[in-house]
């Protein structure tokens, strides 16, 4: 239907200003709904800032990707919505880790079921390194492609690193103490090596205030195999995980702790030592 | 595809639908002013008025496919703004939030008594007749013939009960009718 009138200019500036009449207003409304020569000329006499803003704020939201599965979780249980993005595109907590993750935790699984001696050193290899690598992996320049925004956002590098940590210990820890658990006649060994990952975890935390996570975390792995390989070779692999060694453990971990509260204002760009 | 300013809002929506965001913006500079005056006579909150706006062309971006195809486009936007108001006003907990397909159903194709009475409002006496109304019947009317809100969502836009909505609309339209006959007669 097409409309017989149109408003004119003085009805319309006065029905935006909120000064047209109950009557006047009503009736300009059932045209405005009818009529896109009114509507054009209304846009006249509103406002264009305020109008511009929301439609930025529209564009923003139709354009944002849809929160992830870790995110989505993470903010459920109530850790911030930037926090929450900030934690889940860490690598280590992609899928892809995850399921590397899981392979070499059912690898050694397997070893361990098949040869006694040969499936512990396996199993003593691979698991005080998973959360290192983890920590090592969850940032850095080498590994995380939020990294720059990470840089150039005021955002504190200490927290999103320890936020990632956290979130790393959570997710590897309960997989490597399930696989720890299934091997059969582990007995200590199943709880014991928790304390070297730890230890090893604040030590890349510590090494990552002066050089990048990754390299800190490749270095200790080596020097880890070495010191299990070692072992090995005089058939003791538990030997690692003897308590004098524990203790040397329980102090490393301290100590590296420290270190890291101290120098943790140095974390900020990693990238600028290279 | 290149989307073109002369085109008209049923071809801007199915563009949208397909996820132009060109079609979205000529929409938006086509129909966000009206929505904004309109709501602001409503809501006299600057803040919850662009909320609303912006939850309304969300909305419209979600579910672009789910107009039906038939009426105006700017009474189908209207639906949806008034809803989105509605629930912004109840607090995000509890909001109402219904889906487009009921805002497109609440626009049935047939002319119903409350648009006879629509158009008579732009055309006819309807207006005067409506002046008459106490303001607390005039805002009832208001919310649900004229703004096309269901009772209940009247009560929550209005903050009072929906029975009171129910009587107070009642009576509104015996005395329009009694107005109206009085004056054709």
């Amino acid at each position: 239907m097409k409309a017989t009138w149109h408003a004119d200019d003085a009805l319309l500036a006065r029905y935006v200003r909120g000064d047209a009449g109950s009557l006047d207003g009503a009736s300009l409304e059932q045209h405005l709904t009818r009529c896109a020569d009114c509507r054009a000329r209304i846009a006249t006499h509103v406002e264009a800032a305020p109008l511009a803003k929301v439609w930025s704020r529209v564009r923003e939201e139709v354009q944002a990707p849809a929160p992830s599965l870790v995110e989505r979780l993470l903010t459920r249980v109530g850790v911030p919505a930037p926090d929450a993005l900030l934690v889940a595109v860490a690598p280590s907590l992609r899928a892809s880790w995850l399921f590397g993750l899981a392979v070499t935790l059912g690898f050694v699984g397997l070893g361990a079921a098949y040869g006694g001696a040969r499936g512990l050193t396996f199993f003593l290899l691979v698991a005080p390194l998973v959360p290192v690598a983890g920590v090592a992996f969850a940032y850095g320049p080498d590994v995380d492609p939020s990294y720059e925004v990470g840089v150039v956002v005021p955002y504190p590098a200490a927290r999103l690193l320890l936020l990632r940590t956290a979130a790393v210990l959570a997710t590897s820890l309960p997989l490597v103490l399930v696989a720890a658990l299934l091997l059969p006649g582990m007995s200590w060994t199943a709880v014991t090596w928790l304390l070297p990952a730890l230890a090893f975890t604040a030590l890349v935390l510590a090494a990552s205030t002066w050089t990048r996570p990754t390299f800190a975390a490749v270095s200790l792995g080596i020097a880890w195999a070495c010191a299990v390989g070692a072992a090995a070779l005089d058939r003791d692999p538990d030997s690692v995980l003897d308590p004098t060694r524990l203790l040397v453990y329980a102090a490393t971990g301290i100590v590296a702790t420290l270190v890291f509260r101290i120098r943790i204002h140095r974390l900020i760009p990693v990238g600028s030592l290279s | 595809m290149q989307t073109d300013p002369s085109w008209e809002d049923p071809e801007l929506l199915a563009a949208v639908a397909g996820g132009d965001m060109g079609a979205l913006r000529l929409l938006y500079d086509r129909h966000a002013p009206w929505l904004s005056a309109r709501l602001t006579r409503r809501c006299n909150n600057p803040e919850t008025v662009a909320d609303v706006l912006q939850d309304t062309f969300v909305a419209l971006w979600k579910g672009a496919e789910g107009w039906r195809g038939d009426g105006e486009v700017a009474a189908w936007l209207w639906g949806i703004a008034i809803r989105r108001l509605v629930s912004r006003l109840r607090g995000r907990r509890e909001a109402l939030v219904l889906p487009l397909e009921e805002v497109a159903a609440a626009r049935a194709p047939e002319p119903s008594a409350e648009e006879m009475l629509l158009l008579g409002l732009e055309y006819g006496d309807v207006g005067a007749a409506l002046q008459r109304l106490s303001p607390e019947m005039r805002a009832v009317v208001q919310a649900t013939v004229l703004d096309g809100l269901s009772t209940r969502e009247a009560a929550r836009l209005l903050g009072i009960p929906a029975n009171t909505v129910k009587t107070r609309l009642h009576r509104a339209k015996a005395h329009l009718r009694r107005n109206l006959t009085e004056g054709m007669a």
